[in-house]
């Protein structure tokens, strides 16, 4: 296991987890997470994200924005918001320890003066506690390159032209075209022409936007584990337009290139297949670094984790048990 | 919706109990399979690591375990009635679940002895019993696995369009447990 990993958490302010201790242990490189809908799947990744982004101020405020501009860029077309306290102000309180380090941001307002209160140590002892006027905040973007998070809308042009930089510097560019080629073999190359992501087709170049969502969300995933070296990817809906028989190739290189490099992945179905392809894919290759983490709610409503080694995802799957919850 | 694990030893089990419960006009999505693979899995803590998880989350409300009763002479330790309920009430002890599990043996109900397969033997007339005891002695086959396939495979080609008699008394017991954890 990489030091860098996060083997537990627990989140005790974000959303749904806001009323109760959350905790989730035994994590490994590949994670998949089921439950049924409204339980808190993609919220439970989101705090993740956060976590593992918070290595300063301006990293963890980056990443609290990422969040809720994801969640609300849909909402905010035709009335763009050029306000990033918007976006931050949308979440009230986090926090959440782990392995790792001790997250936690809360927005408050005493005598009509708003304050941010940022806290994180680091597992090295290194604390930074501050709190802030909301009128002297001044927000600094600071994204942190390998922490990617791939939405359930999939990636835009700059997101997948931001990754593909780490495909360039590590020269895999015939490695990509031959992964995508698999996918879809009329697809001839992948390139990024200017800023636009383009395949080239009986010799002619094409938008991705042009294709299909699941050939983007596919070239993200790769691009992704490449940017994401020693760091984490995050994917929500990962068989979000993927055909049914690419299912197994797209574990096989999950598994493959997260080990190749030290990525740390989250990722959510609802899919049986899915959840069958990753289970059948991880014997294949004997990979038994991988956990299905099922959210569930308890007798008294509390959301719980369930936490699924090889054995036992294995077992289940081949005793035919429903393990994405009831 | 109650949900209950039945955990068996194998998958003629698991196809009994998915029947009878079909029979018995419960959801079959109430019921929760674990097959263990053998009776000497039932008495091992390990075994239980998946059914805890769900136990210990609220997801399973009632916990069936179902085991051959055996012979006593074939093994003196787990084999036999009491020795299979005596093993069965102390791992259930030691899992902590005594509050939310249920047991039944499976055997012959006039021996106490046999598993699964007996008991189904013990639900058909005794001529046709007879054959397929006198086929199994005649074949020589040894050991008690394969005798095991050998009835489920003679019951099924003698009786392909009914495959058990559930109206049987010898049902009895099994039925009113599985009614009363499923109401």
């Amino acid at each position: 296991m990489n030091k860098h990993f996060l083997t537990e958490i627990q989140i005790t302010r974000f959303k749904c987890f806001n009323y109760f201790h959350f905790g989730m242990s035994s994590l490994s490189r590949v994670n998949l997470i089921g439950g049924k809908n409204n339980i808190g799947k993609t919220a439970l990744m989101e705090a993740c994200y956060i976590h593992v982004h918070s290595k300063s101020i301006n990293s963890m405020i980056t990443a609290i924005i990422n969040i809720k501009y994801a969640r609300e860029c849909l909402n905010i077309v035709g009335n763009p918001v050029d306000n990033l306290v918007y976006f931050l102000d949308g979440t009230q309180t986090y926090q959440a320890a782990s392995n790792l380090l001790f997250t936690e941001f809360i927005r408050s307002e005493v005598d009509a003066t708003k304050k941010y209160t940022f806290r994180i140590i680091h597992k090295s002892k290194e604390i930074i506690d501050k709190e802030i006027n909301a009128n002297e905040l001044s927000i600094i973007v600071e994204q942190i390159n390998n922490i990617k998070f791939i939405d359930n809308f999939g990636w835009t042009d700059n997101e997948l032209t931001s990754a593909y930089r780490a495909i360039q510097k590590d020269d895999q560019e015939a490695n990509l075209n031959a992964f995508i080629k698999e996918f879809d073999e009329s697809i001839e190359s992948f390139k990024v022409i200017g800023n636009k992501p383009q395949c080239k087709i009986n010799g002619e170049y094409r938008d991705l936007v042009e294709l299909g969502d699941g050939l983007r969300h596919y070239i993200s995933i790769i691009c992704a584990l490449f940017a994401c070296k020693d760091g984490y990817l995050f994917v929500d809906e990962i068989d979000n337009g993927i055909h049914y028989t690419q299912l197994d190739r797209l574990w096989e290189l999950i598994l493959t290139l997260s080990k190749q490099t030290h990525c740390q992945l989250f990722a959510v179905t609802h899919s049986k297949e899915m959840l069958e392809s990753f289970a059948r894919v991880a014997k294949k290759l004997d990979e038994r670094d991988i956990s299905y983490i099922t959210l569930v709610k308890d007798n008294k409503q509390q959301i719980k984790a369930l936490t699924r080694n090889y054995d036992m995802l294995l077992d289940s799957i081949e005793q035919e048990r429903e393990v994405r919850g009831w | 919706m109650v949900k209950t694990a039945i955990l068996v030893e194998g998958k003629n089990d698991k196809e009994f109990f998915q029947k009878l419960i079909g029979h018995l006009g419960v959801d079959g999505n109430q019921a929760i399979y674990y097959v263990l693979n053998g009776k000497s899995n039932f008495f091992k803590t390990e075994k239980y690591e998946d059914l805890m998880l769900e136990v210990g989350s609220g997801q399973i409300d009632q916990v069936l375990f179902v085991v051959d009763a055996d012979d006593v002479t074939n093994d003196q330790k787990n084999g036999g009635y009491e020795n299979t309920e005596k093993e069965l009430t102390k791992i259930i002890d030691q899992l902590g679940i005594q509050a939310i599990s249920s047991t039944y043996i499976m055997c012959d109900p006039t021996t106490q002895t046999g598993n699964l397969e007996s008991l189904i033997l013990s639900a058909i007339p005794e001529p046709h019993k007879s054959c397929i005891e006198i086929f199994i002695s005649c074949s020589e086959f040894k050991s008690k696995d394969s005798h095991k396939a050998i009835y489920n495979q003679l019951y099924k080609l003698a009786y392909p369009d009914k495959p058990f008699d559930y109206a049987h008394p010898h049902f009895e017991t099994l039925k009113k447990k599985l009614i009363d954890i499923f109401k």
